[in-house]
């Protein structure tokens, strides 16, 4: 079957472009939407014809819509949730601007709305597993030390896992943390943490959307096997400058926004620290006061209309983690840059440019000064992508575009002062190329019946200058030959395709299906419990070769009450070829041969996640819950047979609940229950060397205790002025203080060495914060 | 060293709290466990026998006592242990000599599990130095502790695998948490100074280290064992060591020399 779906799609192609264009004279409305108070661009905001719901298009995530209708006159309503709807009564008889501003609708109705959209259009859209948030609507819900984060917000949603309390890591529907494509402003973020995985990157102050693909993604996408976590910076207030911020336990935030020429441009500079180590200065130990531990945000941005057909955009982040104490520092952080032009060649066909740059890296350094040893690794990627969406008419929107990508990586290397015991150990770059070409179209075949069809074709060329090793199966070196720059070492390509189905029942309710291919060139290799920085992001190559990654999915969607409820019930099955695991004491770092330490797999994931959420009223929230599994299967572990994944948590419950009490107070809470992690336990000991040994005779054979935890939090709202608003947020992580398991170890009693016993470690146990928000406007 | 750090630098971090809990655990068939080492040197040579019990039990290991084992110098004539009983088998002033290669074979119920073990030069402790320990954070180390930094030099024109062992006031260190091993993949060749970072010392302990020499296998066994029974290890997926029997027994067979220095910590 796999081979007819790229052939099926490209004839799918031809019948959209060129069938529905042949009748009759058409002409085109075109525009961008924006939000009347700031200017903001609304993504996702519908433009339709009255009476004719199918005859519609919608705005993409610069705004811009495009929609082509037949000569006549029409009523044309304009609606995006939360908006006050306008309409507007137009003679098509030429082509037409129509630019909007849309004004919010005074808050009263939703704390939160995951989907911030056109009220049904989880029923409507072809697509399916997909979550949005955004972001000003997450403040109410509790999250740990109060720091509100976009990622924790999305672990209370079904499919999505955390990678344990309180880790911003996450696992999609079974998939690793590595298959997860985390994009802000179309940079990827290689470590998308901080502080050792407590906090994600992502300062919420300075997002705009957030949307997950969990299932068949857009063509649009490549790279990842399993995710795609679309993260769109906030453009900046273009009517006014304002300020905000707020201070927090942990860390305090500030953000400047204006206009740098009003309505054509904007700015925005969003900058968050944490302090934990100033309260380390406060110690009698001069030992403890020389410890560091902080890291920091920088996000910003700039648009500019150089025109009406033009549009600049410049965004950046920087953000490094500090981490140290006497003898030994750690350091690790990204950068990320991206340059976009916004070009109209007709109101039909719109453009984008972008030039990305990202880095990930981290140092660190131990010793004195004399016999100082400092090590690096980075990974780097400069890419140039070109999109463009054309609207031919109301039934099919394409996209069409191509990408490249130049992954530079460093392994690790080290480098050591004279008279340190150290060698020094530089180990050779490594270079990739990576590229992907698509096309995909969006297709209203009718009212009740959408397609979303698209293919992707992906390369990746492992070059020189370089050293490609062999191995025999036990992962002796075998051969080494070297490379000259830019000659090709290891060439792998594919078709991708992605197919979406969507059947309307009416209009509460559809039923829709997906399926996809994806190749994964670039793994991340970690030998630790939770992702540090220290893990290693390695290309494909002679030995690795490419994940791919099959899904097939099939939901149903109703909504209830006038959409005040939302229901989907969605199922999945996942096929994983070429997954890495690595040989038992492997070393990984400073290790130029460390693909012989690797051994290769495959896995399976299925499951099942219901969703119900109620999106109006005084009480808002959702409740999200997952049956699913993650098998493993690797030759030479657990005797062949599969196996449970860390991530196989069976079920997985959360309850989400705001409560407007009245304007000035808002109660909320979550309660998250789920199975405990698939975990290697000892079945048995003996005793070498005088110590006791576990011995172990499955791989995650055993379950950590069940999870679960209850949140609970407060937002009082200060004076709202004209120039000056304020909030308080109190809230409690844990409130009934669960000593959930972080980690179990298997040791010897300190007093008894001969008994041997588990030692459980729980990390956070009723942590109470509070932030204090402001605004002045 | 990365993956010590980590684990502590969340503790300094967060309050966490510890508590040993009671876990089912499944009783594996017990397994075969041989261990055997060899020392450079005229003296008892002891292979001991026994088997896995269950992981939280307290009594003492089952022994094997109808083994038959053999030790093998090279293309030597092989040399029969005796049965000592109680599951240990030994060769009374056996002379071990470095440059060797040495082979062990167990027979038990008409299995037989076989390894070898090559066994090194020694390389020669230069000195120790005892200093206070200005790193509260690393490993076991108390604040305003000892710490005894080892001074040697690594040979250039072999691969060098070194374990380092100390004996305080005439009793070994050997817990799980103070075994350390050490390879020159990264410091070949150089003088090397390192601080026994897996273990502190108090003022007027007498300290002898150990500097063992072993082959790579002996390495790749000892460092895995490290990974399974050091302080703060977290691994995701934690295997047995890696052992150089084959035919499935738990344990190792190895060779080793090494060099000796004492020093009191003033």
């Amino acid at each position: 079957m796999k081979n007819y779906l790229p052939k099926t799609l490209f004839l799918l192609f031809a019948i959209a472009l060129f069938i529905p264009t042949l009748t009759g004279q058409n002409f085109t409305i075109s525009g961008t939407l924006k939000d009347a108070t700031n200017g903001e661009d609304l993504i996702g905001a519908t433009v339709a014809v009255k009476g004719a719901s199918s005859k519609g298009a919608v705005t993409n995530t610069y705004g811009f819509y495009s929609l082509t209708l037949p000569k006549g006159d029409y009523v044309v309503g304009i609606q995006y949730i939360g908006y006050t709807a306008l309409e507007e009564k137009i003679s098509l008889d030429k082509n037409i601007t129509l630019n909007k501003e849309l004004a919010p609708e005074s808050a009263v109705l939703q704390e939160v709305v995951i989907t911030s959209e056109k009220e049904n259009k989880n029923i409507t859209r072809n697509e399916m597993s997909v979550t949005k948030l955004d972001p000003k609507d997450i403040e109410a819900v509790p999250v740990l030390f109060g720091e509100k984060d976009i990622i924790k917000t999305l672990q209370l949603t079904p499919g999505v896992k955390s990678a344990g309390d309180g880790n911003a890591g996450f696992y999609v529907r079974g998939g690793a943390i590595d298959q997860n494509l985390i994009l802000l402003d179309e940079a990827p973020v290689y470590n998308a943490s901080h502080l050792l995985g407590f906090f994600s990157v992502f300062n919420s102050d300075a997002l705009k959307d957030v949307t997950l693909y969990k299932g068949t993604m857009p063509a649009e996408y490549g790279g990842r096997g399993s995710s795609v976590l679309d993260i769109k910076m906030k453009d900046g207030n273009n009517k006014k400058f304002n300020a905000s911020g707020g201070l927090g336990v942990i860390s305090s935030r500030l953000t400047l926004e204006g206009p740098i020429q009003k309505n054509e441009g904007s700015f925005i500079v969003s900058a968050r620290r944490t302090y934990a180590d100033l309260f380390l200065k406060l110690s009698p130990k001069e030992s403890i006061r020389n410890n560091t531990l902080y890291f920091y945000d920088l996000n910003a941005k700039a648009n500019y209309r150089l025109g009406a057909k033009d549009r600049l955009f410049l965004s950046g982040y920087f953000g490094r983690d500090v981490l140290g104490t006497t003898g030994f520092g750690l350091n690790w952080g990204n950068y990320t840059g991206t340059l976009r032009w916004n070009h109209l060649f007709s109101e039909r066909l719109f453009s984008n440019t972008s030039v990305i740059f990202s880095n990930f890296d981290y140092q660190f350094d131990f010793g004195t000064d004399l016999n100082n040893v400092k090590v690096k690794a980075s990974i780097q990627d400069i890419n140039v992508k070109q999109d463009f969406s054309f609207f031919p008419n109301t039934r099919n929107t394409i996209k069409f575009g191509l990408n490249f990508i130049n992954h530079t990586f460093l392994p690790t290397s080290l480098e050591a002062a004279e008279n340190s015991s150290f060698s020094n150990s530089k180990t050779e770059k490594k270079y990739a190329y990576e590229g992907g070409v698509y096309a995909q179209n969006d297709w209203k075949l009718s009212e009740k019946i959408g397609v979303q069809y698209g293919i992707r074709y992906s390369l990746f060329d492992y070059r020189g200058k370089g050293t490609a090793y062999t191995f025999d199966n036990k992962g002796v070196k075998t051969s080494e030959t070297p490379y000259k720059k830019g000659e090709s070492i290891q060439y792998y390509g594919g078709f991708e395709p992605r197919l979406a189905l969507k059947y309307q029942v009416d209009d509460i309710s559809s039923i829709k299906g997906g399926i996809s291919r994806n190749y994964q060139y670039m793994h991340l290799l970690s030998n630790s419990t939770t992702s540090s920085p220290t893990d290693l992001w390695v290309p494909s190559s002679n030995n690795v070769k490419p994940q791919i990654i099959d899904q097939v999915s099939v939901g149903y969607f109703r909504n209830f009450k006038d959409n005040m409820f939302e229901c989907s019930f969605e199922t999945y099955y996942k096929n994983l070829q070429n997954q890495i695991d690595y040989r038992n004491g492997a070393d990984l770092v400073f290790n130029a041969e460390y693909e012989g330490a690797l051994t290769y797999g495959k896995g399976i994931a299925y499951g099942a996640e219901f969703f119900v959420k109620k999106n109006k009223g005084r009480l808002t929230g959702w409740v999200s819950y997952t049956l699913a599994r993650s098998l493993r299967k690797f030759e030479e572990i657990n005797k062949g047979d599969f196996y449970p994944a860390k991530q196989d948590r069976i079920h997985d419950l959360a309850i989400v609940g705001i409560y407007k009490l009245n304007p000035k107070l808002t109660l909320s809470a979550n309660w998250v229950f789920y199975t405990g992690d698939a975990a290697t336990f000892p079945s048995g000991k003996y005793e070498v060397a005088g110590i006791q040994v576990p011995y172990y005779t499955e791989r995650n054979g055993y379950r950590f205790p069940n999870y679960h935890r209850l949140d609970v939090g407060v937002t009082l709202q200060g004076k709202q002025g004209k120039t000056f608003e304020s909030s308080w947020n109190f809230s409690v992580y844990n409130a009934y203080g669960r000593q959930n398991a972080y980690t179990i170890t298997f040791q010897q009693n300190e007093d008894n060495p001969e008994q041997t016993e588990a030692l459980q470690t729980a990390l956070f146990k009723f942590i109470p914060s509070v932030t204090y928000n402001f605004k002045f406007k | 060293m990365i993956k010590l750090l980590f684990p502590i630098a969340a503790i300094v971090l967060l309050a966490s709290c510890q508590k040993v809990i009671d876990i089912d655990l499944n009783s594996a068939t017990p397994q075969i466990v041989i261990e055997g080492a060899l020392q450079e040197g005229t003296q008892d040579f002891t292979v001991r026998i026994t088997k896995t019990g269950n992981y939280f039990g307290t009594e003492q290991p089952e022994t094997i006592d109808n083994a038959t084992v053999s030790l093998q110098k090279g293309n030597e004539t092989p040399l029969a242990l005796n049965n000592a009983g109680n599951g240990n088998y030994t060769a009374a002033s056996y002379p071990a000599e470095s440059g060797y290669d040495y082979a062990l074979t167990v027979v038990v119920d008409g299995k037989t599990y076989t390894a070898s073990s090559y066994l090194p030069r020694p390389v020669a402790l230069d000195s120790l130095v005892a200093e206070i320990s200005d790193q509260p954070s690393f490993g076991t180390a108390k604040a305003d502790s000892f710490q005894i930094v080892c001074h040697f030099q690594d040979p250039a024109v072999e691969t060098n695998f070194y374990r380092i062992k100390t004996i305080v006031n005439d009793l070994p260190r050997n817990k799980g948490e103070n075994l350390l091993v050490l390879e020159d993949r990264l410091v070949n060749g150089n003088y090397i100074q390192i601080p026994i970072f897996t273990d502190s010392y108090e003022l007027n302990d007498q300290v002898e280290v150990e500097l063992v020499s072993m082959d790579a296998k002996m390495y790749d066994y000892f460092n895995t064992l490290t990974s399974l029974v050091s302080n703060g290890n977290s691994s995701a997926a934690p295997t047995n060591p890696n052992t150089n029997w084959t035919g499935g027994a738990l344990g190792y067979f190895g060779a080793f020399s090494s060099s000796r220095k004492s020093v009191l910590v003033k």
